[in-house]
């Protein structure tokens, strides 16, 4: 039988749980015995989720953001969930350097630096619903 | 002036937080631009020292602060890169943007160079 766990954790729209965010995911990934460098490409992909989920997917109000993480075998996939304001276009979004925000000093990097630190990401997506954004990794 | 800014002659040197993500420098960004307008401020260093964290956040902050600076004929760096930091760093290409130093004399002494020449 293939290891399995899974955790959910919610918390509100704030930005001081950002590295609340990324310490609970990186602690509940530890059964996997992955690397410090595993561990922090885990924790930045993490926050670059949560802090979009917190000032694009809410704009800076109140929600709730919910992490829905498994394990499977060696591979932890990490859903982060907001039922925010959703993206228009996923394609555009995910572009190096595209962000709707230039005025609040965003670089536009964060999709690109949740693709160079995971395995895999994707990107679910209503306007007026919310995002999913889903990033997976195997722990070698 | 607060300790993780200082002011050496003509640079304004930027000490990041520890873990310098999106709410640890909101308040920071207002505290530099404060910082770039006063009088005889000309390059800006980000020093990189005393951080264990980084995301995309910070890269947003260097790169309107550095277009701060260069547009007001100074320049900007980044020094104490290592590790986690550079390699975010490295996947923003921050790193072709702006010119990288080990340490902030070094920093310094290259933006003094270049105003003799
Ligand atoms: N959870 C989200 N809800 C709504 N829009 C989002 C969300 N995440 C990302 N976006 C959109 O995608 C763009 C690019 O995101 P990102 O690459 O992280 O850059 P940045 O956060 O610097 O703007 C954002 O500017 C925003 O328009
Ligand atoms: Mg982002």
């Amino acid at each position: 039988m293939e290891f399995y766990n899974e955790m959910t954790v919610s918390f509100k729209s704030l930005s001081i749980n950002e590295s609340f965010a990324r310490v609970v995911v990186a602690s509940f990934v530890t059964s996997l015995d992955p690397t410090l460098e595993d561990l922090a490409d885990i924790k930045t992909a993490v926050s670059e989720a949560v802090t979009n989920a917190i000032i694009h997917g809410y704009e800076g109000k109140d929600g709730i953001i919910t992490i829905h993480c498994t394990i499977t075998g060696k591979t932890v996939t990490i859903k982060i969930i907001d039922k925010g304001v959703g993206i228009e276009d996923i394609e555009k979004a995910r572009q190096p350097f595209y962000t709707s925000k230039p005025e609040m000093e965003r670089s536009g990097m964060g999709f690109t630096v949740m693709e160079t630190f995971m395995d895999r990401m994707e990107v679910e997506s209503r306007p007026g619903e919310g995002t999913t954004v889903t990033l997976i990794k195997t722990i070698e | 002036m607060s300790k993780s800014i200082r002011r050496y002659k003509e640079h304004l040197i930027v000490k990041f937080p520890k873990e310098a993500d999106h709410h640890h420098l909101s308040s920071f960004s207002d505290k530099i631009r404060m910082e770039i307008l006063k009088r005889g401020v000309k390059n800006i260093i980000f020093d990189f020292s005393d951080v264990t964290f980084i995301d995309s956040s910070a890269v947003g902050l260097i790169l309107s602060k550095s277009k701060t600076v260069e547009s007001l004929g100074g320049k900007a760096g980044l020094c104490c890169a290592k590790g986690h930091v550079l390699k975010v760093l490295n996947a923003c290409t921050a790193v072709g943007l702006s010119k990288m130093f080990d340490n902030v004399e070094e920093a310094i002494s290259c933006f003094e160079k270049k105003q003799e020449a």
